[in-house]
């Protein structure tokens, strides 16, 4: 089996978690945060990796699980917070809606569409998400996002269907109420 | 195709040609600082693991020790009865125990 540094394998795919997590969390401190969460158990559990998959498909699952687990933190303090602010009656800032979030990669004539679709991307439930973001947005084929996701190709398939049609329903709606 | 679907459309390829960032150049201190202190942070977890390990077999030993030092005076008690039913002890011999 082949031996991994954990220098040479930072380097290589600094870049790739960044910008993965940055896709997830639309926020370029948080997606830091996260990148730093992944290397480290990617540091603390490298002699776990049996090699049964390509070392990028494992860092690509590591990082996934980070950033939903990261996601679901979050909307856990927000509801927490929601509920305290009931009971003491302060008007603390909440948001319910997710901020807009300009990709800093995003070329300029991109940018307000870009942010309309990753506040769609945001409402997707978990598995979809992943799914749309490893196709679509890392170019990932199916037999990878399946490997990934530890699901069968056919499976990432119906996925990719039901994100299609959930944005695509998003949009509409979005559209009907902003665009018109 | 209608605007709405045109619209929906361009949404859909806004992110086609995204750029690739790079990532913050201190991001590797950082983890490497996070790395060591938890190397450090494990010593206070071992020492609270060790003292839980004492604590908890002190309280086994003493348990243990009470369990049986109640059982052999049970026991002890039952042998009485039995050496009297058999007449093996005198009832007039003073008992010292």
């Amino acid at each position: 089996m082949e031996s991994y540094d954990f220098n040479t394998l930072y380097e290589q795919h600094k870049n790739l978690v960044f910008n993965l997590c940055l896709k997830y969390l639309q926020n370029t401190e948080d997606a830091e945060d996260i990148t730093q969460e992944v290397f480290i158990a990617i540091h603390n559990s490298l002699h776990q990796f049996k090699g049964e998959s390509k070392i990028s498909t494992w860092i690509y699952r590591i990082a996934v699980t980070k950033s939903l687990e990261f996601i679901r933190s979050k909307k856990r303090k927000k509801r927490f917070a929601f509920i305290q602010s009931i009971f003491t009656n302060e008007k603390g800032e909440i948001k319910t809606e997710a901020s807009h979030f300009y990709h800093p990669g995003v070329v300029l004539e991109n940018k307000e569409r870009a942010s309309v679709l990753f506040a769609a991307i945001d409402k997707l439930p978990d598995n979809q998400k992943t799914a749309f973001i490893l196709s679509k947005l890392e170019d990932l084929s199916y037999s990878e996002i399946a490997e990934v996701m530890k699901i069968s190709n056919s499976s990432v398939e119906s996925l990719l269907f039901r994100a299609k049609q959930n944005l695509k329903n998003y949009l509409g709606n979005y559209y009907e109420k902003n665009e018109k | 195709m209608n605007t709405k679907q045109k619209w929906i459309n361009e949404v859909e390829n806004s992110l086609d040609g995204l750029n690739s960032l790079e990532v913050n150049p201190y991001l590797y201190s950082k983890i490497i600082n996070r790395l060591n202190e938890r190397v450090d942070q494990t010593s206070p977890k071992i020492i609270w693991a060790s003292i839980a390990s004492f604590v908890v077999i002190i309280t086994l030993n003493v348990f243990i020790i009470t369990t049986s030092k109640s059982n052999a005076i049970e026991n002890n008690s039952d042998l009485q009865i039995v050496a009297k039913q058999y007449q093996l002890i005198n009832e007039n011999t003073i008992n010292y125990n």
